[in-house]
């Protein structure tokens, strides 16, 4: 087992890019959207929740 | 000398005898404010101040904490008009807004019959109004259990040999109609405490003049009881529109926005205090009222609120 150092240093700038795309990382909405699309209770494809998330991360870097 | 002294004690007082109504009369004429001052104030600084706020947050990009917020312009609203994810939680609402036709009818339908002399009808009074006093949260809890797999509902439901092997909250359209259910079990009693009070108010002559024209129940209903109570329904159905574009708290404890019950609300509260998007959030929270005043105002160009004159 090895342990990795997350460095924090950009840690400001993830919060604000996270606040920004509303991604929420650390919010359980994250996840409840990944379950309820796992489980088929809202439509669409992992690829298309993923491929929406990276476009509002993008645009929020920009 | 004496004259004019006698003269001029008579001028002040003749003077003073004018003066003293004129001010009995300005004092009149400020007291009604005098006593609206207090009521202004808390309603100026309670109400008004706070939604002035809102709006000017509406036209900046604050965060919430930071001390420093720019202007943006409408760039907030353009934001929610543009964002069709944002306006799609609104086919939410049509869930409770159906919800709200079947729990106004049914409380007129308790009213009526609880206006007449039933038997215990003091006891169902008390059994259809006593969730109202419960609290959201509560309910929110309490119909938890009842939802879950093998909870009150399941098991009720076994007793009658129905097993349903449903998850209840599992399925958007599932638990979109057992929230909705829900809230109707909640506001059933304000709504029908709101009609019996109407009910009551229409005088008794007029039944029992209409019983000797030989009128039945049903006539007594559709041509007494249906107009009397006229304003306290288009009151009722304003307070349900208005209610099923804001509900919150029952989806919010309940499922917590997850399997598509996320409100139009729980969305402005997240973006407020998840995202920190304060002034975007109170775009939304303003575009919400001016949807809901619009609504009233169609409903009573619709249904004016004329002179109810029943005798």
């Amino acid at each position: 087992m090895k342990f990795i150092e997350v460095d924090d240093s950009r840690g400001a700038d993830v919060k604000q890019i996270d606040n920004q795309s509303e991604t929420g990382i650390y919010a359980p909405e994250y996840r409840q959207k990944l379950v309820d699309l796992a489980r088929g209770a809202t439509k669409g494809g992992l690829d298309d929740f993923f491929a929406d998330l990276s476009e509002r991360w993008t645009e929020a870097q920009g | 000398m004496a004259a004019t002294a006698q003269q001029t004690v008579e001028k002040t007082s003749a003077g003073a005898e004018i003066a003293a109504p004129a001010r009995g009369r300005r004092w009149r004429g400020v007291t009604p404010w005098l006593f609206l001052i207090a009521p202004l104030t808390l309603l100026i600084v309670f109400t008004y101040a706070p939604i002035a706020n809102m709006v000017a947050y509406s036209f900046t990009d604050w965060d919430g904490v930071s001390p420093e917020l720019h202007y943006t312009g409408a760039d907030n609203y353009t934001e929610i008009f543009t964002r069709e994810d944002l306006f799609r939680v609104f086919f939410v609402s049509g869930y409770y807004l159906a919800a709200s036709a079947v729990q106004i009818a049914a409380a007129l339908y308790f009213a009526t019959i609880l206006s007449f002399n039933v038997r215990f009808r003091n006891f169902f009074k008390g059994v259809l109004f006593f969730p109202y006093l419960i609290n959201g949260v509560a309910i929110g809890f309490v119909f938890l259990y009842f939802f879950q797999d093998g909870g009150t509902l399941d098991s009720v439901l076994s007793l009658f040999g129905v097993h349903t092997d449903h998850a209840w909250l599992g399925t958007s359209t599932s638990a979109n109609t057992s929230l909705a259910g829900v809230s109707v079990w909640r506001y059933l009693g304000l709504n029908f405490v709101l009609f019996l009070g109407a009910i009551q108010s229409i005088p008794g002559e007029l039944y029992e003049a209409a019983e000797l024209d030989g009128a039945n129940r049903w006539h007594q209903f559709r041509y007494i009881i249906a107009p009397g109570i006229k304003p306290v329904l288009s009151l009722t159905v304003i307070l349900s529109i208005s209610g099923s574009l804001s509900v919150f708290e029952i989806p919010y404890i309940m499922t917590g926005g997850a399997t598509g019950t996320e409100t139009f609300v729980i969305q402005t509260v997240n973006l407020a205090f998840r995202f920190n998007k304060t002034g975007l959030a109170s775009a939304a929270a303003v575009v919400l009222l001016l949807i809901i005043l619009l609504v009233t105002w169609v409903q009573r160009r619709m249904v004016p609120d004329d002179k109810v004159d029943l005798v």
